[in-house]
């Protein structure tokens, strides 16, 4: 075999692996980022009250053939939980943050829906305060077959 | 803005009886994140803010993101008690504000 045709070939095997490298840290470390702001955003909701998984819950289709439309339903579980704030978390999307709603009494017990984009698979969570201070939280993961379009660009900073 | 937004409100409820109001708009909430043809970007524009009020009281707002899908559809049970309209308000990245009112009969 040819020396430069040698050469080649562990040019290429050693890019690959440094490839195959740098997409085994670089993957966890995308997961974290995105963890980072996730953490960031929830605390700007909750102010440090301790999450409550329960009192709420969040439905989703498991499976969402295009991110671009995604429905989305967000139910009181009792009838005497008053909600005045809920705020929605999409966090692989581009922005972290999806929706803010401020409910008033005519709007209790919750019971809301409507639809949003996802970038891709992933689990939506929703945070929600109710009037007695507490913060309900439910989550509904999702495989989003077909990434919503609209997010082309990298958000900056 | 010629964006006629479309709204279901029951005409008739009895007092205490929970209704579903549905609302849908047709915007395209560009999200800002998107690229044009030569890779630039196309600046946001969504409708940032919904409030739906009842004779000035609000019965549910929402702050939108650009991860709410186009055509912002809304449905939400509300628990009503007396007659009066209900006030619906989109408002557009730039100020412009979609308007839609309805009315409802209540009866004791």
């Amino acid at each position: 075999m040819p020396e430069n045709v040698i050469k080649s070939m562990i040019c290429t095997r050693r890019l690959f692996l440094a490839a195959a490298t740098c997409n085994v840290i670089v993957t966890p470390l995308a997961a974290w980022a995105s963890s980072g702001r996730f953490d960031a955003e929830r605390e700007l909701f909750t102010g440090g009250t301790p999450e409550i998984s329960g009192g709420i819950s969040l439905t989703i289709p498991p499976v969402a053939e295009s991110g671009y439309t995604v429905p989305v339903r967000v139910l009181a579980l009792e009838s005497d939980t008053v909600i005045r704030q809920m705020r929605v978390f999409a966090p692989a999307n581009p922005l972290v943050r999806v929706a803010t709603f401020e409910l008033g009494p005519m709007a209790q017990p919750l019971d809301l829906a409507f639809r949003i984009r996802l970038a891709r698979s992933q689990t939506v969570t929703v945070l929600a305060r109710t009037q007695d201070g507490r913060v309900l939280r439910a989550d509904a993961p999702v495989d989003v077959v077909t990434g919503g379009c609209g997010f082309d660009l990298q958000v900056q900073p | 803005m010629t964006v006629q937004p479309r709204i279901k409100v029951p005409e008739r409820a009895r007092a205490g009886e929970r209704i579903t109001i549905r609302t849908l708009v047709s915007h395209p909430m560009e999200s800002g994140l998107r690229a044009d043809q030569s890779g630039g970007r196309i600046a946001r524009r969504i409708l940032n803010r919904f409030v739906c009020s009842f004779e000035g009281e609000v019965v549910l707002s929402c702050e939108l993101e650009p991860a709410m899908a186009a055509n912002p559809y809304f449905e939400f049970t509300v628990t009503v008690t007396r007659s009066g309209s209900f006030r619906f308000e989109w408002h557009e990245d730039g100020g412009a504000v979609i308007e839609a009112e309805a009315h409802i009969e209540v009866d004791d």
